[in-house]
């Protein structure tokens, strides 16, 4: 059996609702236009009263499964990756498998926040080339931000938004297609700098009201770009380097899609150009680990992303980790169509 | 290094006068140097002085002498 794993299938789900930056801003000390200079979004997406993150992504998986030609039955594997799921426990992702069907998965969630999904898919791939028995593997990215935000606090609210992404891997006949290597790098100096407290075992929820202070998360901005600009470009040549490629080769780059200015300046300092990455945080807004699972699902769609192509994906989340992986683009569903 | 050059860089990118670029300047000093515009800073000194700033160093050039110092020492290397 061979051990190339590829993504075989993708795709996403995002809420109907759009709240746009005039509306969001009469709640905040800032202008519609302010918002677009120093992050490019101009809209996100709120999902209803009644939905849950594990409906989105259901919705997504399914999705990803038809465009794989995978039936969910032969799931070996599930992993959701968020840090916002609908209960603290069990995982999310035991719903998404009673939901699918898939009843020969094995599940568990990932949080290891917006670089989640990297994470998620190197460990599923990785899982596949342990174990000959793992026959395709669904990994979901999915965040309901929008019920951890202080509409009125301009730190979370002009960025956060809902929305599921989902891949699914496969095996791959030539073993240099799919995943070639991942790199991770963790710098816990800034630990505190963008978390939520509340509902944690440090600040449990019994015996006590509500308090904004601890129950809503906290970004610090400052300490987030630093971070970035300092690590992640760093992780992206290491995980070049680990999969035997020069960075100059990478024909494709997908970020995390937390800022768009903090993207175009990851992607000039790599060497490339915007027309060398795809980015939707202009009108999605940052969907944490499913950003990057929605924002490759989109690619594929639109025909970015061709066989052949050196892709690689890569991400920032709290904590702070920094995660990237370089992958020999291979989707059987391009070559049937 | 040109300091001429620096301030050139750093007034155009922070939209300040270059006469008020000088060693005070710094990410607490002057008003418009924020997060976003140090990424677009970093990328116009790489261009303007044909260097490339490592990443260690790129979100740490906080203030006029970090930067003339880093670029001091890059522009030197590069000769």
């Amino acid at each position: 059996m061979t051990a190339a794993v590829t993504i075989s299938g993708v795709g996403h789900h995002l809420p109907v609702r759009v709240e746009d930056n005039a509306t969001l801003c009469q709640g905040l000390d800032v202008s519609p236009e302010w918002i677009v200079e120093k992050t490019g979004i101009t809209q996100r997406h709120i999902a209803e009263p009644e939905e849950s993150a594990a409906d989105y992504a259901v919705e997504a998986g399914r999705r990803a499964l038809a465009m794989a030609g995978v039936d969910a039955d032969e799931v070996d594997l599930i992993i959701a990756c968020t840090f916002s799921g609908d209960y603290v426990f069990p995982p999310l992702s035991a719903r998404v498998q009673r939901d699918l069907r898939a009843t020969n998965a094995h599940v568990f969630d990932v949080q290891a926040n917006c670089t989640g999904f990297v994470t998620g898919l190197t460990i599923a791939a990785d899982r596949m080339k342990a174990d000959p028995a793992v026959r395709h593997a669904l990994v979901i990215g999915v965040e309901f931000l929008s019920r951890y935000i202080d509409r009125r606090d301009v730190n979370t609210a002009i960025y956060l938004a809902d929305g599921a992404g989902a891949a699914v891997l496969s095996r791959a006949a030539d073993p240099e297609d799919g995943i070639r290597s991942s790199a991770f790098h963790t710098d816990s100096s800034n630990f505190e700098s963008v978390r939520m407290r509340g509902g944690g075992s440090s600040f449990p929820l019994q015996g006590r009201t509500f308090d904004p202070a601890v129950d809503l998360m906290e970004m610090n901005g400052i300490a987030t770009w630093k971070q970035a600009i300092t690590h992640l470009p760093k992780v992206v040549r290491r995980a070049c380097e680990k999969s035997g490629i020069e960075l100059s080769t990478v024909d494709f780059l997908i970020f995390h899609q937390a800022n768009l200015r903090l993207i175009e300046y990851l992607v000039r300092k790599l060497g490339f150009d915007l027309s060398r990455t795809y980015t939707n945080v202009e009108r999605i807004g940052n969907t944490g680990s499913a950003s990057l699972a929605i924002a490759m699902s989109e690619a594929v769609q639109r025909g970015l992303v061709k066989n052949g192509d050196l892709v690689v994906l890569a991400a920032v989340g709290a904590g702070f980790t920094f995660g990237a992986s370089v992958w020999r683009w291979q989707l059987p569903a391009a070559e049937r169509s | 290094m040109d300091e001429q050059q620096l301030s050139d860089v750093m007034a155009t990118v922070l939209r300040v006068p270059a006469e008020e670029i000088g060693p005070g300047s710094s990410m607490d000093t002057v008003p418009g140097w924020d997060s976003l515009r140090h990424l677009t800073l970093v990328l116009a000194l790489e261009e303007e002085f044909g260097i490339q700033i490592p990443d260690e160093e790129a979100g740490s050039i906080t203030s006029y002498p970090l930067i003339k110092l880093v670029l001091s020492e890059l522009v030197e290397a590069r000769a």
